[in-house]
């Protein structure tokens, strides 16, 4: 039975190393999107406020636009790093009932986890050596073609 | 396109004709000039590399689990259902895992080992039904004739029946050869046997004896290792052929499935994975000691055997 459960903890703690880490890139793409659309409305409010000349529209524009501003400050300070949430796995469920099922004393399944536990951490690990050693893999199509072109004294012409 | 999940783009990699340890396997026979523009998720996936879904589930369709892009199932690359058995539960349950933590941006085509491996088992199940597309078939290198074949060539010169002389890293190195190889050897002719009416007896490359030259195992052996090849299912064999490729050992092959059998292992088999990643890779392990890790040679290799190993035993699981 102590087996079961330290190699149900492996497993748990690999799952929550590895998700942790894509959870972080996925929120920062999430936070991204979200101010890339916050801007754009701004722009929107910006113009409109131009066109207009009526005060009291200039006015309630303006809040919108402060409004807008703060929440994009928001965004910008939101740090998924220390997010605690990040630090808990969701879908363990399946785990536990198999573990269950078995008694605990089955000892291909405690195997088996282990072997789960490492494939996760070899897997979590290969992608952060990947990432480390080929850095610009992360890069947009656009940004990459923009370095490329930078690299040699160019500019992408948009 | 299953390619482009089972190995990392080699041409963002400029070291990479210098790196003497290449454990990046492609499946055998896969034809590499073939457009493949059946619509299907694990396709578009290889095309566009970007996320284009919201929620990943699994549903329980009463015997097997599928898994599903915003309740639509994932299709592999020839179109099946992404599909595992009731039984594989936890094989499911790291599928889902795949999908949902795959990052948004720019998805690399390593992220998804055991997708890729399931795609196979799928795929390679259903073009060997009898009333299947041959080119489909051919596509994808599925011909169980031709696999088996390819497999064979492994056990010539299998990493676990070649021995270093005795005098390299002061006869440490062939010591520990000798104490892992050779019982193993010994099992592995035991299990052999039981395919053959006379007694198997693998032929092993001794360098103090033979130097350098080539390998090939007897007739009987190689008969027995096809008939054991046949015996297996379909799924087994895709297994097989993936940790075969990763350890370019189909001895190690012979002891992941064994290990992994419902039944327990034959005799003097039993091996965690960790250890056939050991026995595969013995030289490096040893090399690295004396003269230290190159980086991004040794380290994502390490990584890389025993992702996929794991990632075989994973699936063989049931």
């Amino acid at each position: 039975m102590k087996q079961a459960a330290r190699a149900y903890r492996d497993v748990i703690r690999a799952m929550v190393r590895g998700d942790r880490r894509s959870r972080i890139a996925q929120r920062a793409e999430e936070t991204r999107k979200q101010i890339a659309m916050l801007t754009y409305k701004r722009m929107n409010i910006v113009r409109q406020q131009n066109e207009t000349k009526d005060a009291m529209l200039n006015a309630s524009l303006f809040k919108d636009l402060q409004l807008l501003n703060r929440q994009v400050e928001t965004l910008k300070r939101d740090r998924a790093e220390n997010d605690k949430s990040l630090l808990f796995v969701r879908d363990t469920a399946l785990i536990r009932d198999s573990l269950l099922q078995e008694r605990g004393d089955n000892e291909r399944l405690v195997q088996h986890l282990h072997d789960i536990g490492s494939f996760l951490t070899n897997q979590r690990e290969y992608d952060e050596l990947i990432e480390r050693y080929n850095g610009s893999s992360k890069l947009s199509q656009e940004e990459t073609v923009r370095r490329t072109a930078g690299k040699v004294g160019l500019h992408v012409p948009f | 396109m299953l390619r482009l999940f089972t190995r990392y783009n080699t041409a963002a990699r400029p070291g990479l004709s210098l790196r003497p340890l290449a454990t990046q396997a492609s499946p055998l026979g896969v034809d590499g000039s073939t457009e493949n523009n059946l619509k299907t998720e694990t396709n578009r996936l290889a095309k566009t590399g970007e996320k284009f879904w919201e929620k990943v589930s699994l549903k329980d369709d009463g015997s097997q689990f599928l898994v599903q892009l915003d309740s639509k199932t994932v299709l592999t690359p020839l179109g099946n259902a992404l599909a595992v058995d009731k039984r594989r539960s936890l094989l499911a349950m790291l599928l889902k895992k795949e999908w949902t933590n795959l990052p948004s941006l720019a998805i690399k085509t390593h992220a998804l080992p055991l997708t890729s491996l399931v795609s196979r088992c799928i795929d390679l199940e259903n073009v060997n039904k009898p009333d299947s597309d041959p080119e489909m078939r051919a596509k994808i290198g599925g011909d169980r004739e031709h696999i088996a074949n390819d497999l064979l060539r492994y056990l010539d010169t299998d990493t676990l029946l070649v021995f270093c002389p005795q005098a390299e890293f002061e006869g440490a190195l062939r010591k520990a050869q000798d104490e892992r190889y050779l019982p193993i050897i010994a099992s592995v002719e035991k299990f052999l046997g039981q395919y053959s009416t006379s007694p198997i007896k693998l032929r092993v490359l001794d360098a103090d004896v033979d130097g350098l030259r080539g390998n090939s195992q007897t007739n009987e052996t190689r008969k027995a290792a096809k008939k054991f090849l046949e015996s297996l299912s379909l799924w087994d064999l895709a297994i097989f052929e993936k940790t075969v490729l990763t350890t370019k050992s189909f001895i190690c092959g012979v002891l992941l499935l064994q290990n992994k059998a419902l039944d327990k292992s034959a005799e003097g088999l039993t091996s965690t994975m960790e250890s056939v990643a050991q026995a595969a890779t013995l030289e490096i392990i040893h090399q690295t000691d004396r003269w230290g890790e190159v980086e991004d040679t040794h380290d994502v290799d390490k990584r890389d055997v025993r992702r996929n190993i794991h990632a075989a035993g994973i699936v063989a699981y049931k």
